[in-house]
């Protein structure tokens, strides 16, 4: 038995996750007032940086170049893949740092502010773009699906780099 | 066109814009001819939610269409049609089901789309000579015939008559009840103004402005100035210590104390209190999901301090949400043509776009006089 596919369609797939990520990003901020250990801190930050990244490859492998043949507007996809490039590097620091240095909170916040911004450019201009045009938004809920499971499980099976070090 | 442009934190300016136009075949361009400032629009004025700097404000919008995209049947050039703040598609699982507050396709990512406001889509405005109004068949309410000489009060269908009547329906007002309602300012008000029309025994009006007060009387409410903080009192009082059958919470999220300290979980608190066992509450008041601005900690990240033990053990229950206008503004648009209820009585004044700024500060600072703004593009 296979499980019956939720999603109306890929945006709201894909706003799925924002929504999931923007919880996640308002509780660490919580912690951060709450003067949180450090160790839970990192737990968090490091499930946000897992959820972005692969976000963002389903989007760049599936989404986007299909959104970009059907909507005719490079200039707006090319703005999105650029943030997603501004996004990574912000991802790459975070996971590279020690949860205990004064910065730390300060570069999670801030891609949390990154983060907020570009969502609020796909919902407003490439979600609704997307969805008036002729691109079978519903058929491509599977690819995303699919992928991101593979994603997921992928990440899963690796050990995250704190625990290795 | 001229427009009325959010800069900043209470910056606001009347700026040339380009003209908004038809972008879809399914649109209809208005020409609005009145527009209100409402009491959410101070909440992005203030700069206390995510508005986007260079955005045009204004969701109470009438006026006249003056073009219809092809795919427009209904809707015809000429017409005057009030607009409901929320955008709805109409074809939507909850559109289809009345709640078009809460649409699930004009603003991805989020259920509800509106005209000018902070995370409801990407719509300008309409404090504007112009403006946009997506799936025209379906959001626009034709106005009665006589709506050029009662246009002040068919404005009031856009957003507060109904969002005040929604209070009294999320509340499950009935005849003969008691209601108790927090906020004397415009959506406050129309609440009052709807507890009356669906014939509750008594309507008790809590705030803590004397003008606004003063107008809550007019409507044949019971006043009950909150000041030095007696107004749970007072209700238990009028209504022989059970407290009201049914409460409406008409402030929202920047609720003050009497020293205009921002306390935001104070009226739904004072509701549990002030509502009976077993009663219930409708909450019409903006409360939003983050508010970084806050001062309290809690209210940062969205929350209140609700008494939810006493909540839970009076067995009230609660009902929460916009309004969705496209609901009621039919039916509340003939209680206007019969003249049944006048709601521009709450209008202290109409001006020209150009004073939209002053106006602005002016209602901010809820100087005393401003109860409701009317801003005429034409004038």
């Amino acid at each position: 038995m296979t499980e019956p596919v939720a999603y109306d369609d890929a945006v709201d797939l894909l706003d799925a996750d924002h929504k999931a990520v923007k919880k996640m990003f308002i509780d660490y901020g919580a912690l951060c007032e709450d003067d949180a250990p450090a160790d839970s801190k990192q737990a968090l930050a490091l499930r946000i940086c897992q959820a972005l990244t692969v976000h963002a490859l389903i989007e760049e492998e599936i989404f986007y170049p299909q959104v970009r043949k059907a909507i005719n507007d490079d200039a707006l996809m090319d703005g999105a893949l650029l943030e997603h490039t501004d996004a990574k590097a912000l991802i790459a620091r975070i996971e590279s740092m020690k949860p205990n240095g004064a910065g730390y909170d300060a570069k999670v916040q801030q891609l949390g502010k990154l983060i907020d911004e570009h969502v609020l450019q796909e919902r407003e201009e490439i979600f609704l773009k997307a969805r008036s045009s002729t691109l079978d938004l519903r058929s491509l809920t599977l690819q995303l699906l699919k992928r991101r499971q593979q994603l997921k499980n992928k990440a899963a099976a690796k050990p995250t780099k704190e625990a290795t070090t | 066109m001229k427009a009325l442009v959010y800069h900043g934190p209470r910056t606001v300016s009347v700026d040339d814009v380009p003209d908004a136009k038809i972008e879809r075949s399914t649109d209809v361009l208005v020409k609005i001819t009145s527009t209100n400032i409402c009491g959410s629009d101070l909440h992005m004025y203030e700069g206390r939610t995510g508005m986007a700097p260079g955005r045009i404000l204004g969701h109470e919008n009438l006026g006249v269409v003056i073009e219809v995209g092809p795919a427009v049947d209904r809707i015809k050039v000429g017409d005057r049609v009030c607009l409901p703040f929320n955008i709805g598609c109409g074809f939507c699982a909850n559109c289809e089901r009345g709640l078009s507050g809460y649409c699930l396709t004009v603003n991805p990512g989020s259920a509800g789309g509106a005209y000018g406001f902070a995370g409801m889509g990407p719509y300008s405005g309409g404090q504007a000579e112009y403006l946009r109004v997506p799936y025209g068949d379906f959001n626009c309410l034709l106005l009665p015939r006589d709506s050029e000489e009662k246009e002040s009060d068919y404005v009031m269908l856009s957003d507060i008559f109904p969002t005040g009547y929604h209070a009294t329906e999320l509340a499950g007002v009935q005849a003969g009840e008691s209601v108790v309602i927090y906020g004397a300012g415009p959506v406050g008000l129309m609440a009052a103004c709807s507890a009356v029309l669906k014939g509750a025994s008594q309507v008790m009006v809590v705030d803590t402005h004397k003008d606004r007060l003063q107008l809550a009387e007019k409507l044949g409410a019971i006043a009950i100035d909150d000041t030095e903080g007696g107004g749970v009192e007072r209700v238990m009082e009028l209504t022989g210590g059970q407290g009201a059958d049914r409460g409406c919470e008409c402030v929202g999220y920047q609720c003050c104390n009497m020293h205009r300290e921002e306390v935001p979980n104070l009226t739904m608190n004072n509701l549990v209190h002030a509502v009976k066992a077993t009663g219930r509450i409708g909450v019409v008041g903006v409360f939003l999901p983050e508010d970084p601005q806050a001062k309290d900690k809690l209210a940062k990240r969205g929350q209140l301090a609700f008494d939810f033990g006493q909540f839970w053990f009076k067995g009230q229950s609660i009902g929460t949400g916009q309004a969705n206008v496209k609901a009621y503004n039919r039916p509340l648009s003939k209680l206007i043509e019969h003249d049944k209820v006048k709601p521009s009585w709450i209008v202290s004044h109409e001006l020209p776009l150009a004073r939209a700024p002053e106006a602005y500060e002016k209602f901010d600072k809820r100087s005393y006089g401003w109860t409701k703004v009317i801003l005429k593009p034409g004038l």
